[in-house]
């Protein structure tokens, strides 16, 4: 059905985004616009794929979520192979000490 | 000796926590991956949209989760700061 593709470049929006026009070869003429940035292009041509913009707007939220998975993974990592023994009783210690400074100066931390 | 079976028993209880939580993202990580990268690829008709939420609550699960830490956070802050101002009063 892509009968042509014409590459033009929209100096309104910026100078990543371009516009592919390419009409079908039906009796219809019909116009479908796809807007994306170069990579969406070179992939459009190579694999074929429809490339929808949705996917597009999704990838900050995507890239947060996965930072916040990243982040519990190093955690939990790093609770399983434990490489510092004397520092975690030193930790204990000195969240014990830190309870005991906060309660003399009138703040109340609520221990478990 | 005694310390010696309480660090230990403290150890398994830290190892079986950390081994929780690096289970827990994983799976969050590979189900989030495959909702949100994957599925928007695969036909529509596949057997595998069945195992998967519609994709608006891929967006909306994890701002409500956001959402809710943060005020969760302004909450514990505004608990402690209020324990402490009716301590001294």
């Amino acid at each position: 059905q892509l009968q042509q593709h014409s590459l033009q470049s929209s100096p309104t929006t910026g100078g990543d985004l371009r516009q592919f026009r390419y009409t079908c070869n039906g009796a219809h003429c019909e116009n479908h616009v796809i807007a994306g940035s170069d990579v969406s292009y070179l992939c459009w041509i190579i694999a074929g794929i429809n490339f929808s913009t949705g996917l597009l707007y999704l990838l900050p939220l995507y890239s947060l979520v996965s930072l916040g998975c990243y982040g519990l993974l190093m955690v939990g990592v790093g609770l399983m192979f434990p490489t510092c023994p004397q520092e975690s009783v030193l930790l204990q210690k000195d969240i014990v000490e830190a309870k005991e400074f906060l309660k003399k100066r009138g703040v109340d931390v609520v221990s478990d | 000796m005694q310390s010696v079976k309480v660090a230990n028993t403290m150890e398994l209880a830290d190892r079986a926590v950390g081994f929780l939580l690096s289970f827990i993202s994983l799976s969050i990580f590979t189900y989030y991956t495959f909702w949100v990268i994957i599925l928007p690829f695969v036909q529509g008709d596949h057997f595998v949209h069945k195992y998967f939420l519609p994709q608006e609550y891929a967006i909306l699960i994890p701002v409500f989760a956001g959402v809710t830490l943060l005020s969760f956070l302004c909450v514990f802050i505004g608990y402690v700061m209020l324990r402490s101002k009716k301590k001294k009063a």
